[in-house]
């Protein structure tokens, strides 16, 4: 893959909201869009306008719409997401391929869809309204799974294509989700990617999972162990894309102790091991330019 | 229900049973619930993470977001029970987790049997209108100048006022909580004291202010968007015959209001 393709990146989170301001190149970021949802004013959007506006370039992440879910889709929710876009542009928004949600009663997890013809017609729909309201196109990722169903009719990378070709989305590649789901359940990890169409895939996220009992838990509160590094390496080396396409990698880590440069350090030394230099610094977004 | 909207939500009938079944906090093990038929057997045991993952992610965001000070004053674990509680009887249904806990302090006023549950009640509304200020629109004005008349002389918006409770010195759990603290709650905190006044001065920055129960009408008109001139009406009118003796008290706190950069001069 051209190195020039890849924008390297990190998630922001309000603990390093001084340290970003003290930094004078940002790599891109991703804006965890459920943190500013329905924030008129405050410190959160404050900082987050600041920082961002020195990225590389911002993607938008969200966690609430329940794509794959039964209750209607929220007017309400999908109001606060495009406002978040018309303030920040972001290159990709996405949230995950699951349901959160039932009956109104609210999860806040991402819970794993059964793999079905029916649920890939469903979210496709839904998928397809979502990018109507929010004007943009809009990308999906493939979350962690740690039970499957007995119903289950297709493996997770052929659904999650499958539903990115009917709806015209992309695909937010979470190699560390793939990983952990592979091992859950006894598959190989390099065999799951392949089933992803990799030609969707818009950005990529990486981050860190421990152990609880005897299967792999999807937590984002530790480093990426190798076999994710090594599993996200042989996955750029299958990417092929067009001259002008950017892919944002984000790493992900959601422990409140870790600081700005373990995070920035881990960044390096994990772009580093995949081949490509770590792009600080690239020029801004322009106003405009996103949605892959 | 129509035979269109069953062959809707048939094959979807999981989520209800999931979703139902994890925040319930159901006793029942997953292989005594309705998800034994669709989960595969030699998954089923992880069920329970889910189950245990749904209290500590709303547990943890709330801590972080809105309850921090009542985590600081009652530890955390005691904060995690009392989230536990109210969504068993309250399941969430926001799309923010942030406002999931809106009928919290109702809920433990109706069901408290402790007064350290009460003064948690308190204590929670502060802690969630410092959210609602935090995150609504930014304050803009101006300084008031020295000649600027009363009239046009106004609190910073948006501010919010929690009136002295009769039951506990909130000013003060507020100072408590605003470090962590140690394990046992001052008995000072179970006296009434004075009311809380809480204004947005920047987008980062929030003032608490303690008032004196004197004050009482003249910090409500003020937040209800009076000018300085027509809350001063208003207090006179509650002090009454004490009218000239709180008047020090009013221009004390006044002159406190404006050196901590709490007022607007409205433009014309």
């Amino acid at each position: 893959m051209n190195t020039q393709n890849i924008i390297w990146g990190v998630g922001l989170r309000p603990a390093h909201y001084s340290d970003w301001h003290t930094q004078t190149k940002i790599p891109a970021l991703e804006i965890m869009a459920d943190n500013l949802l329905h924030h008129r004013g405050g410190p959160a959007l404050w900082h987050t306008k600041r920082i961002v506006d020195r990225a590389a370039l911002c993607v938008l992440h969200g966690v609430g719409i329940n794509i794959g879910g039964l209750s209607p889709l929220s007017t309400k929710y999908l109001g606060g997401l495009k406002d978040l876009i018309q303030i920040f542009k972001p290159r990709v928004v996405s949230d995950h391929l699951c349901f959160t949600q039932a009956r109104g009663i609210q999860s806040y997890e991402l819970l794993p869809l059964m793999r079905t013809k029916k649920a890939i017609e469903h979210a496709s729909a839904r998928i397809d309204r979502i990018q109507q309201a929010l004007g943009v196109r809009f990308s999906i990722e493939n979350v962690s799974a740690y039970v499957n169903y007995k119903d289950d009719a297709f493996p997770e990378g052929e659904f999650v294509s499958e539903i990115a070709q009917r709806s015209g989305c992309g695909i937010l590649l979470d190699v560390n989700n793939v990983y952990v789901s592979a091992m859950n359940f006894n598959l190989n990890p390099e065999d799951e990617i392949k089933r992803f169409d990799l030609n969707a895939v818009t950005q990529i996220h990486v981050a860190g999972h421990s152990t609880r009992d005897d299967f792999l838990f999807d937590t984002h509160d530790s480093a990426v162990c190798a076999e994710v590094w090594e599993l996200l390496k042989k996955t750029l080396g299958s990417l092929r894309f067009s001259e002008n396409k950017i892919l944002p990698i984000i790493l992900e880590n959601d422990e409140r102790n870790t600081s700005l440069k373990t995070l920035l350090d881990e960044l390096k030394n994990g772009s580093q091991f995949c081949g490509e230099g770590i792009s600080i610094g690239q020029p801004p977004h322009s106003s405009g330019e996103s949605h892959v | 229900m129509s035979e269109k909207n069953i062959e809707t939500t048939l094959p979807f009938i999981y989520q209800w049973s999931f979703v139902e079944w994890m925040t319930s906090l159901d006793a029942r093990t997953p292989l005594e619930s309705e998800l034994c038929d669709v989960v595969t057997s030699e998954s089923l045991y992880r069920l329970e993470t889910y189950q245990s993952s749904f209290l500590s992610r709303i547990s943890s965001n709330l801590s972080e977001t809105i309850f921090e000070t009542c985590e600081n004053l009652f530890g955390a674990e005691v904060v995690a029970k009392v989230l536990a509680g109210f969504f068993k009887f309250h399941p969430p249904t926001a799309d923010s987790i942030t406002d999931a806990p809106i009928q919290l302090p109702e809920h433990l006023r109706a069901t408290a049997d402790t007064k350290e549950a009460l003064l948690f009640a308190d204590v929670a509304d502060v802690c969630m209108m410092r959210w609602r200020i935090l995150t609504a629109e930014d304050p803009h004005g101006v300084s008031p100048r020295g000649d600027t008349p009363l009239d046009a002389v106004h609190l910073l918006s948006p501010s919010e006022y929690i009136a002295p409770s009769g039951k506990h010195d909130l000013a003060a759990a507020w100072e408590a909580g605003s470090e962590k603290t140690s394990e046992h709650l001052p008995d000072s905190l179970f006296n009434d004291s004075a009311g809380l006044l809480l204004v947005k001065s920047s987008p980062t920055d929030l003032t608490f202010v303690r008032v004196p129960t004197k004050l009482n009408e003249f910090v409500r008109a003020l937040v209800a968007g009076l000018s300085i001139e027509y809350a001063t009406d208003a207090f006179e009118q509650s002090a009454a015959a004490d009218a000239e003796n709180c008047l020090a008290l009013l221009t004390e706190f006044m002159a406190k209001m404006q050196a901590q950069g709490l007022l607007t001069q409205r433009s014309p």
